[in-house]
């Protein structure tokens, strides 16, 4: 099941029958069964499925640190070199003892890029993002919703060429979730990157997604392919749109259809 | 912009020093009359001073002691024999957490032995370790380093164990080798883990330090207390038991109030 946009244009990363298994001395299971599809250039696809269905296991086989059992992933970035992956956690995975700046210059550190330049393009990034008072403090001295902006930074001051988002706001408290969702999601479109955001949360899903997968329970097919047309952009203004009731309604009857 | 407290608040202040108070007054009071009873005890001949001794007695033969400087010479000895003890201990059980983090296999391997190593008292060793590397400093500080590294290696090592998977994956996903995993996030990440292993190992190397010169030397509090024990001066024993105990407090002291400062940087 692989939809080729109708201009042609070529996919960043494409998935191809796409099967996992992992193995436990008791048994062999079967995690992922002939996923499709593909991620295209500046969309921001979502992958909705139940807990423990696997998606976070489709994270890592993007990512490369682990391999499929069968099936082929597709990786094509924009100079043919390899991909760069960008991650986001549930857990902003901010380094407590690092300052908000130093935590952001981790990558090119590990690169060993050249620091200056790098510094000043995390500096202009943070402060864009209303950091900029915050260089010099330590993680623990923001509030949930920056810390996670700043996780963001310091995932895009590594250049990534795909963001990769693991339920990133699942562990913000209700409201705290859906305003930091809004300002993440514009931050990652304002910087016209391309994201793959897996979750459980039906209207988390529309309310930030152009292209949501439904996945089925373990072993987890790709249960069908929605295009989210609300024409609202922002992810609380989209929840208000009458178009969000419907998709909602859409989606909810199928993932409880069984 | 100067806080203004609340009358409650105060009221709160005062309640939390005052209990503060209490608990530091208690334990002086815990100490004094230890040595009240102690001293009282042997006076009026519940204890025998000739087996017990008595603070006094005990205070008197250091004070006896300090005035030619003999009793800071012992003290010195065992001071110095326990920190070089301690940071051997330390470095080395750091390192070797380091070999067997590098290789999960080894750690593997090996991880029977670590455990019978450490639950064997080491100090079964000490004959055959004078045998081997001679009776004398050497040994004292092998008795040492024996005591405190195995279970330095089992604590750092838990602590590396424990870091954020997802950490790593966000290193790796910049590309970083096993190496700069180790330097940007698991080594930072377990100092509180390696600061209460030291903080065990400082109650190790006292006793591997003490049974070390209780073997072997001619100097140190260990020797002052199996010559006192000898020659039955027990005021030289509980003397120097006592700068023993102020010694060891010390040391742990330091060791917590460096965890309080980690900890605090570390804070999430």
């Amino acid at each position: 099941m692989t939809f080729p946009r109708p201009n042609g244009e070529k996919p960043l990363l494409s998935l191809r029958k796409v099967s996992y298994r992992y193995h436990t001395p008791q048994s062999e299971i079967e995690a992922l069964r002939e996923i499709s599809f593909d991620v295209y250039p500046g969309e921001f696809l979502v992958l909705l499925g139940p807990s423990g269905c696997g998606k976070t296991t489709i994270l890592s086989l993007i990512a490369g640190l682990i391999t499929p059992s069968e099936g082929e992933i597709i990786r094509g970035s924009p100079e043919g070199s390899s991909l760069r992956i960008g991650y986001m956690f549930q857990h902003d995975q901010l380094f407590p003892w690092l300052t908000v700046l130093d935590n952001a210059l981790l990558s090119p550190r590990i690169r060993k890029e050249p620091i200056r330049g790098k510094r000043a393009a995390a500096e202009k990034l943070l402060e864009e993002y209303g950091l900029g008072a915050f260089l010099n403090s330590y993680p623990r001295e923001l509030s949930g919703g920056m810390r996670q902006r700043a996780a963001l930074i310091r995932t895009l001051n590594a250049d990534p060429d795909l963001l990769l988002l693991d339920e990133p706001f699942s562990a913000l408290d209700y409201q705290t979730r859906i305003t930091v969702s809004d300002d993440i999601a514009a931050i990652i479109r304002h910087e016209g990157k391309t994201a793959v955001m897996v979750t459980h949360d039906v209207s988390e899903a529309l309310s930030l997604a152009d292209r949501m997968l439904t996945l089925t329970r373990r072993p987890s097919e790709v249960r069908n392919v929605f295009t989210v047309d609300i024409p609202e952009t922002g992810a609380l203004a989209r929840r208000a749109s009458p178009r969000f009731g419907e998709l909602y309604q859409a989606v909810w009857k199928e993932m409880t259809d069984g | 912009m100067i806080p203004v407290l609340s009358d409650e608040h105060k009221a709160y202040i005062r309640e939390k020093t005052k209990e503060k108070r209490t608990v530091s007054a208690l334990r002086a009071a815990i100490i004094l009359l230890f040595f009240l009873l102690w001293e009282a005890f042997t006076r009026i001949g519940v204890l025998d001073p000739f087996i017990f001794s008595s603070p006094s007695r005990a205070f008197r033969c250091l004070y006896r002691m300090s005035l030619d400087g003999t009793i800071f010479r012992h003290a010195a000895v065992t001071f110095c024999e326990a920190a070089v003890g301690f940071l051997a201990g330390t470095v080395c059980g750091i390192l070797i957490a380091m070999l067997l983090w590098w290789f999960p296999r080894a750690e593997k391997v090996l991880d029977p032995y670590l455990v019978v190593i450490n639950s064997l008292p080491k100090i079964a060793l000490g004959p055959v370790i004078i045998v081997w590397v001679g009776s004398g400093y050497s040994s004292i500080l092998t008795v040492t380093l024996l005591v405190s590294v195995v279970c330095t290696v089992i604590g750092v090592l838990s602590g590396f164990r424990e870091v954020d998977e997802e950490k790593l994956t966000l290193l790796r996903s910049f590309g970083a080798k096993k190496r700069q995993l180790f330097a940007y996030a698991v080594f930072p990440a377990s100092i509180p883990a390696v600061i209460s292993a030291l903080k065990i190992n400082v109650g190790m190397t006292w006793v591997g330090v003490i049974v070390g010169e209780f073997l072997v030397s001619r100097s140190g509090l260990g020797y002052l207390i199996v010559y006192g024990g000898q020659v039955f001066r027990m005021d030289l024993v509980m003397g120097s038991v006592l700068i023993l105990c102020a010694l060891a407090g010390v040391m742990y002291y330091a060791v917590g109030f460096a965890e309080k400062k980690a900890k605090r940087f570390l804070a999430d």
